[in-house]
């Protein structure tokens, strides 16, 4: 999949942090994470082009991020601009491997809860301060104060106890085993902050002041955010951009026609009616493919007959899911059967088994159905491609005698009927793991956050334990295997597919890299050529 | 007059009230809160630590006292701040409302000055070929949505001629240039479907007015056709015009949400309606006041400028 996005080489500072880091989680650094991917027919990028500096990359993004603290926000869009001015003690690789940022080693100790965490000389924050231990103990608490009020605030629950014994080194003891600590602290929400920027105003919503490769220079609503250079940052001779320029642009086709206008020079998110196009246009080269997103139906188990196994592996039988990816995302999208998709390292490796009308009948005759059976199949309105699907879904279901109503809400009624249990039958998307743990827990776990099919069973909670106290990664792998088997014959949840995502750039932008988060931080290896 | 307009000016009092506490109470009674809206569907946040968000919030108090409260600021000229950015809403009103009064003056200059010479020239010429090829152009006017124009208008201009940005708006003060090549298709995609209306009206009416008596005494007189027009034809059929004109332009301040949306202009549109999706309250409660008393104060104009047509108007 790097075929077309080959940045030059950027040397790790320390070879000695990848050594550690292995003592974490077995073949961490060396496995990438998914495997090679379709090869799409636009033209490819040099392998070995010199960088050149100099030019502000103007960049049409979808969402708007309304605000800019870390700390205080969950938004996708936000995440995107906070991915380009801060930074975590962890990054994610494109291919979400953890590796150093601003540790820049760490070690383990024996019993899998200590972290110590070397920082990296010669940080400085934008406002010309040296990072020092105190920034993250700081960050951290800040993000666990119950008056922050943050939403990331499960990202650093687990940590029991923080301790600075000098100015570069901070010392993490969990409260229990937790092998997805190091992608949590990768996660942009938990990013490190400096406390007097933090105070003069009461929190950083409105301007950004972090220690990554771009400054903040303004944030016009609704329009645009402008970023420029950080001449000290600490990787030597980056960012090789004068500049990056946020143009907010949600409607598909205005963005599509921005980038094909040259009003900006790259897009993320590009629309899949638009991908024909785009690959048909000599100027452009698109990135991509596979990003962490899932789509999916959720039941709910609390009431009949979705609390019953047989009607649920019915509905599981009936979905055929390639016409839903034709529908939904033009055919740019993989079936799924397990949460994650094989690819990734503790990605589903069964097979999909074929659509079973006869199997479906069968079952369904052995539940017992009200009569006049019309089951609500909320979904999302906002989004097309969760409106297609539920179409199509719906005419699946037809083909089984079950006759279900589409009822398309709008974003915060879909949030509160989803959560209070007000639905019978949820088309669901979602977007962001790093670890396998997160969705697993959040959704399957008793009691999970996540939660919404109201489902509960003993031996999926343990297995679950299991998972984040085993440190070799290829026994975590074969954990969440058995976890997603459970969760493929229990069916609380129906996994559709996962649909690909790309970025659109003009020819001249070189050296960017797809990252499978969706996020932009490739951008501090990105030059404009010409 | 003056007992007339500030007897309308005195009016406005109720009305604007009715129209925060009809705000308030829809607003509030859709399901929904802010915090889940921030939180998403994709949660990772545990029940203790939503409450503590919806705490930082200041959620918690009850409904009167907190309609009270913003009741008792507003009349004290402070709008608020919105709950999610934080920024004082005079501010984000200072950035977004001459965007979308902008986006509504010339789309109603650009609308009007056709329609109401279309308009004249279809009905002096009624049943001719000018005549239905008005009709037939305005019909098409009527038919297509303006987020349909929008999107129609971008492809042509933008992608295929490569001749207009489809974003990238500044303000006329900070580049005039990029301002006007921002705002010329929204602006026709406004003010396209708002001729074609304007031009029905004024066709309508200038015939109606045209086979009245006085019309055909004037004429019996032997006075010119032109001066027939602009003395007895034209004020008189320009009070249904201006009825007409007045709800429509009042109507796209807070119709533009789809053309800001298309275009990526900073509005009030735009800004209102997210602010509803994401259960903004304070934005949505000073915002809607504020176009509510723009919409009002539109009215009152146009009531004025009635008076001035009609003589007999002037000591109602």
């Amino acid at each position: 999949m790097s075929r077309f996005t080959r940045s030059p080489a950027s040397p790790l500072s320390s070879r000695t942090s990848r050594r550690t880091a292995l003592a974490l989680g077995g073949s961490l650094a060396a496995v990438p994470i998914f495997g090679p991917s379709a090869i799409h027919a636009g033209a490819l990028q040099d392998a070995t082009p010199v960088p050149v500096s100099g030019g502000t990359l103007r960049v049409g993004v979808q969402g708007d991020p309304t605000e800019l603290d870390p700390h205080l926000t969950v938004l996708a869009a936000a995440g995107l601009v906070v991915g380009l001015v801060y930074e975590g003690l962890v990054e994610v690789d494109p291919e979400l491997v953890p590796r150093p940022a601003l540790a820049e080693s760490w070690d383990v100790s024996a019993d899998d809860l200590t972290f110590t965490f070397a920082l990296r000389p010669g940080v400085t924050f934008h406002n010309g301060r040296p990072l020092v231990a105190s920034d993250v103990v700081y960050s951290f608490e800040r993000i666990r104060n119950p008056e922050t009020g943050s939403p990331s605030a499960s990202y650093v629950s687990g940590i029991a106890s923080m301790e600075t014994p000098d100015e570069r080194t901070v010392v993490i003891t969990l409260a229990s085993p937790d092998s997805s600590f190091l992608s949590k602290l990768a996660f942009w929400g938990v990013s490190i902050l400096p406390r007097e920027e933090v105070e003069k105003t009461g929190d950083l919503t409105q301007t950004m002041v972090g220690t990554g490769p771009f400054t903040f220079t303004e944030y016009v609503p609704n329009t645009r955010i402008v970023l420029g250079p950080n001449a000290a940052y600490w990787q030597p001779g980056k960012p090789y951009l004068d500049g990056v320029e946020l143009n907010i642009v949600p409607e598909d086709t205005s963005r599509t026609t921005a980038l094909v206008s040259s009003t900006v020079d790259m897009i993320e998110q590009v629309p899949h009616k638009d991908i024909a196009i785009l690959e048909s246009d000599d100027a452009i080269v698109l990135a991509g493919n596979r990003t962490t997103n899932l789509r999916w139906l959720t039941f709910n188990t609390r009431k009949p007959p979705f609390d019953s196994v047989d009607f649920r592996q019915a509905v599981a039988r009936a979905m055929d899911r390639q016409p839903i990816i034709d529908a939904a995302v033009f055919g740019y999208g993989e079936p799924l059967i397990g949460l994650y998709p094989e690819a990734f390292w503790a990605g589903y490796t069964g097979e999909i088994p074929p659509v079973d009308i006869e199997g479906a009948i069968a079952l369904l005759a052995g539940v017992s159905l009200p009569s006049d059976f019309r089951p609500r199949l909320l979904t999302w309105s906002q989004y097309g491609f969760l409106s297609s699907t539920s179409v199509v879904v719906q005419e699946q279901l037809r083909q089984v005698g079950i006759e279900a109503e589409i009822d398309a809400q709008e974003n915060g009624i879909y949030i509160e009927n989803y959560f209070t249990g007000n639905f019978d039958i949820a088309v669901m998307g979602a977007s962001g793991y790093m670890d396998p743990n997160e969705y697993l827990e959040q959704s399957f776990k008793t009691d999970g956050v996540n939660n919404a099919a109201g489902y509960s069973n003993p031996e999926l909670d343990a297995l679950l334990e299991q998972g984040l106290v085993e440190t070799d990664q290829a026994a975590r792998a074969e954990i969440y295997q058995q976890a997603q088997q459970i969760v493929i014959e229990d069916a609380p949840w129906i996994s559709l597919y996962t649909s690909d995502t790309y970025e659109g750039l003009r020819s001249n932008v070189k050296g960017f890299t797809h990252m499978l988060s969706g996020g932009l931080e490739m951008l501090r290896d990105t030059w404009l050529d010409g | 007059m003056l007992i007339f307009i500030l007897r309308r000016v005195l009016l406005m009092i109720p009305v604007l009230l009715g129209v925060t506490l009809v705000t308030f109470v829809i607003v509030r009674s859709i399901p929904g809160d802010p915090v889940e809206v921030l939180l998403g569907a994709d949660r990772r946040s545990t029940p203790e630590q939503i409450e503590a968000i919806r705490q930082s919030y200041g959620l918690d108090q009850p409904l009167p006292v907190q309609y009270v409260k913003w009741l008792g600021h507003v009349v004290q000229g402070d709008l608020g701040q919105s709950l999610r950015t934080k920024r004082p809403l005079t501010e984000e009103l200072r950035l977004r409302l001459p965007v979308t009064i902008q986006l509504t003056i010339f789309a109603g200059i650009l609308a009007s000055i056709p329609a109401l010479l279309v308009g004249v020239l279809a009905a002096l010429k009624r049943n001719t070929g000018i005549d239905y090829l008005a009709t037939v152009v305005t019909l098409i006017g009527i038919s297509v949505p303006s987020f349909l124009l929008a999107t129609l208008l971008v492809l042509l201009f933008s992608f295929e001629l490569k001749i207009l940005p489809p974003i990238g708006y500044r303000t006329f003060g900070d580049d005039p240039v990029q301002n006007l090549k921002t705002m010329i298709l929204p602006s026709v995609s406004l003010g396209l479907p708002l001729a074609a209306v304007l031009m029905r009206i004024t066709r309508s009416s200038v015939l109606e007015v045209m086979g009245q008596e006085h019309v055909r005494t004037a004429r019996a007189k032997g006075l010119p056709r032109s001066r027939v027009l602009m003395r007895h034809v034209l004020p008189n059929a320009g009070i249904p015009i201006l009825t007409v004109a007045g709800i429509q332009v009042a109507n796209l301040l807070g119709g533009t949400v789809i053309v800001e949306q298309i275009f990526g202009l900073p509005g009030v549109g735009r800004y209102v309606y997210e602010a509803i999706a994401n259960r903004d309250y304070p934005v949505v409660q000073s915002v809607t006041l504020v176009l509510a008393f723009l919409f009002v104060l539109v009215s009152l104009v146009v009531d004025v400028l009635y008076a001035v047509l009609d003589p007999r108007l002037r000591h109602a």
